[in-house]
């Protein structure tokens, strides 16, 4: 296991920069601070995680990561160490929940996809991410789907702010030659604003679910007496279609779908259930 | 005209006759009596055939005559041919015959029904001494290594067919095995070879007869293998042991008979393998002995530069390969892509055939003629018992179009191509952490969050604002031009007039004040009336005196105009009007 941990921040290409600009947008609000943005200071603890991890004590490491979560920390980067953490633990299903979280916050990391795959050479069963797209909608999605959630709100708010000084820049001085950056601003604007509403949906209503027993029984109703339609195991990510009592229906990407018992699933959100403010 | 076609007529059907009776010549049933051999020892066998051509025979044919030797059927094939347009059936009959007596014989003929007529062949005269050959093989035989009066039940006999080759020859090894019994199974030990090897590649040949030996049936198995004789010297192939299984009679129903193994070992075999002759020898000798043939061929003669053609080389022969060299020489302007050669060896008959196919695609890169060289192969022939050097004819390409741009790139990504190997995986292990966690903090971000809300909502608000200023603007902004417009013509006029006046022209002191008039009452000034003039002052404003001075003014101007009145100091009163009526309005 290789033990140097990369230094300094990684400039993130278009998440910096929309970061850095809706940093300047929030300042030329007068919004101070600005709470996305701030830096959180972080707990005398906290930097004890990753000396845990590179000791051996992977548990210890886990555990610490995830109360740095729980102290309101919520980060894909906290969420990776988290992964990591939890695979060298052997706990392949909660790794695999905690890189699918990461990856709501960090789409483009390549460490996170390295390590999600490895993490899934450990699954049981042969079944694809149910929400793997096919090739042609992963293409034509590919700007969507490489942008979080924040990415694409902060993307549509520029968009939006830049939209409407040029409004007023028309209207102020009659200009009539700023029809095309308007135009293609409205859309960015639609499309950010409407992308980030759209994958807040899914994450909050149709969230994937990842097995996190180590083996369980895909029914065919809330019922323990209703048909067994499969076998699960750990690692298994599917998605949520419903959610009643103790129960949660799932679409595997097979196409099957039927009942698991609550307990025996993660859910990918921003932030945990028991969390959830 | 008609005798010439009458002339043609009777030729065809001359013709049609002829070929047609031919046909039937053709057709007609016959029998062949021939033999294998008509030499033969006495008490040795060999095989006679009666062919039946040109129709259905009605039962196998019989010897007239056939003093002096058994006769046994061995067989019968039968084959169809197309003749003339007709299906003709052909069938041999084929009978083993042993020799009895010693001296001239006839056999035969030959006598079968053949589509209900009797047809008889010719008779054939045999040959029977009374001397037998010793040694396995051959048409006759005597049974070596058995026991004496021939009633040994196997034999198994070696021989080579080369017992002085030189270094680096083939030979062949020869085993024929002959079991006079039922035999269940036979196994066999291969011996030690010395200083031979068996030629790679090449898998032993097998052929079954059946023999006639001192008047005993034996099934005779013959096993030929090929040798390559490695080093020079004296060497020995040590005996070939040969294990029958012969079956025996079971004792109870249970007893499935295992048989009884016996073991029979060959003759072994001497021979010297001569070293190949130092004098004479070419440098590019490489070991190949025996008798090969080169060729070469391209697929086509005729290409443009940048396309490629294949150079196909053979080697082939009789003899053995190692490890062969034939040099390509060809122009820097040509590049080859050599393929892996292919090497095949095979045993025709007692021979070793070997093949050697080289396949080149060359690319050549600038057009023009480019000559292969004759290409040449140095071996050693046996037979002859010197080097000899196999040669090619040159080969020329015509290459059309124009130069490949940059040859280095085409040579260097082939080399390139051909060098790569797969990535050895060594292990997997998790990237690290990342170290940057605490630094951002809480990334969750939503339309909930303030600085969001505020990013939306302030340019919504801010457009909002602009746009209703400006709306009203443009509003108000309508009449307040229209009213500086006016006040810039008013003064405009109040110039002229006060310079009108002073001039006493009462003409354009009179224009003046309409205009101004015009311009501070907001109606057209040329159809005012005195009373209009005075409603209109009071309804702006003006002071009571100022609009009856006003009225006044215009009535005075009303008499200049139409009564023919004296315009006496009217302009100049028009102009003191004026100052009056500017100061009130201010």
């Amino acid at each position: 296991m290789g033990t140097q941990r990369r230094a300094g921040v990684e400039v993130r290409g278009l998440a910096s920069a929309l970061a850095a600009a809706a940093g300047g947008l929030c300042l030329a609000a007068g919004v101070l601070p600005c709470p996305a943005f701030a830096d959180s200071g972080g707990e005398a603890s906290s930097y004890n995680c990753p000396e845990l991890y590179d000791s051996g004590r992977y548990e210890g490491a886990a555990g610490c990561f995830a109360s740095l979560e729980a102290g309101g920390n919520h980060n894909g980067h906290l969420l990776y160490n988290l992964g990591n953490a939890l695979q060298q633990s052997g706990k392949t299903g909660e790794s695999i929940l905690a890189y699918r979280r990461a990856l709501l916050y960090l789409p483009r990391d390549g460490d996170l996809r390295a390590n999600l795959r490895t993490a899934r050479t450990r699954v049981r069963d042969d079944l694809p991410p149910a929400d793997e797209r096919a090739p042609l909608a992963r293409t034509l999605l590919a700007p969507y789907d490489s942008l979080s959630a924040a990415e694409l709100l902060l993307l549509g708010t520029i968009a939006w702010a830049l939209l409407f000084a040029l409004l007023t820049l028309r209207i102020w001085r009659e200009e009539t030659l700023i029809a095309l950056p308007i135009v293609l601003l409205t859309i960015v604007a639609v499309a950010g604003l409407g992308g980030h509403l759209a994958r807040s949906y899914q994450v909050s209503e149709q969230p994937l679910a990842v097995v996190l027993a180590e083996e369980v029984t895909l029914r065919s109703g809330r019922d323990l007496r209703s048909v067994e339609l499969a076998r699960l195991h750990e690692g298994a990510e599917l998605s949520v279609i419903d959610e009643a009592e103790e129960w949660t229906q799932v679409l595997l990407s097979s196409g099957q779908r039927g009942w698991l018992p609550r307990g025996s699933l993660g859910l990918a959100r921003f932030v945990p259930a028991t969390q959830d403010r | 005209m008609r005798p010439a076609l009458t002339t043609t007529a009777l030729v065809c059907l001359c013709t049609s006759l002829l070929l047609v009776c031919s046909a039937g010549t053709a057709l007609a049933a016959s029998l062949v009596l021939s033999a294998d051999a008509t030499a033969l020892p006495l008490g040795s066998s060999t095989q006679i055939h009666v062919e039946v051509q040109g129709g259905q025979i009605d039962a196998a044919p019989r010897l007239v005559n056939s003093d002096g030797f058994d006769v046994e059927m061995a067989g019968r094939s039968s084959s169809f041919t197309m003749r003339q347009g007709r299906v003709s059936q052909q069938t041999t009959y084929t009978f083993t015959i042993i020799a009895r007596k010693a001296g001239r014989h006839t056999l035969g003929p030959a006598e079968a029904m053949v589509d209900g007529k009797r047809v008889i062949s010719k008779p054939l005269v045999m040959q029977v001494t009374a001397s037998s050959r010793a040694g396995p093989g051959g048409a006759a035989s005597t049974v070596p290594g058995g026991s004496a009066g021939g009633e040994s039940r196997w034999f198994a006999q070696a021989s080579l067919s080369n017992e002085h080759p030189f270094e680096g020859e083939s030979i062949v090894y020869v085993l024929d095995v002959g079991t006079a019994v039922a035999v269940r199974g036979t196994r066999w030990d291969r011996p030690s070879w010395g200083t031979l090897t068996p030629a790679p590649g090449v898998e032993p040949a097998q052929s079954d007869r059946l023999e006639v030996i001192e008047g005993r049936r034996f099934e005779v198995t013959t096993l030929v293998m090929p040798l390559v004789a490695l080093e020079a010297g004296a060497t020995r192939i040590e005996p070939s042991v040969m294990e029958f299984t012969v079956p025996q009679r079971s004792r109870s129903f249970f007893d499935l008979g295992a048989g009884r193994q016996f073991s029979h070992s060959s003759n072994s075999l001497d021979l010297t393998v001569r070293p190949l002759p130092q004098e004479g020898r070419p440098a590019d000798f490489s070991g190949a002995v025996g008798r090969f043939r080169l060729s070469a061929s391209i697929d086509r003669a005729r290409l443009n530069a940048g396309e490629t053609v294949t150079l196909l080389v053979r080697l082939s022969g009789s003899g053995s390969l190692h490890k062969p060299t034939i040099d390509l020489q060809l122009p820097d302007t040509v590049r080859r892509y050599s393929e892996q050669p292919t090497q095949v060896s095979k045993l025709i008959g007692r021979s070793l055939r070997t093949e050697l196919t080289l396949r080149e695609a060359l690319v050549p890169l600038q057009p023009g003629t480019i000559t292969i060289p004759p290409l040449s192969f140095t071996y050693f022939d046996p037979a002859q018992e010197q080097y000899q050097t196999a040669t090619t004819r040159s080969v020329q390409l015509h290459v059309g179009g124009s130069a490949v741009v940059d040859p280095a790139v085409v040579a260097r990504s082939a080399e390139l191509t051909r060098g790569k190997e797969a990535v050895e995986v060594l292990g997997s292990d998790l990237v690290s952490l990342h170290s940057e966690e605490l630094s951002r903090g809480d990334q969750r971000l939503g339309l909930g969050t303030a600085s969001i809300l505020l990013s939306l909502l302030l340019p919504l608000f801010g457009f909002s604002s602009v746009a209703t200023v400006v709306t009203r603007r443009r509003r108000s902004g309508s009449s307040a031009g229209r009213a500086r417009e006016r006040v810039r013509a008013a003064k405009a006029a109040l110039k002229a007039l006060h310079r009108a006046a002073a001039a006493d022209d009462l003409d354009s002191t009179e224009t003046a004040w309409r205009a101004y008039l015009s311009a501070r009452l907001q109606h057209s000034g040329k159809a005012i009336s005195p009373a209009d003039a005075e409603q209109w002052l009071a309804a702006a404003g003006a002071a009571a005196e100022l609009a009856e001075g006003a009225a006044q003014l215009l009535e005075r101007l009303e008499s200049v105009r139409y009564g023919g009145a004296s315009a006496g100091s009217l302009a100049a009163d028009i102009g003191q009007w004026a100052r009056s009526a500017e100061r009130g309005w201010k």
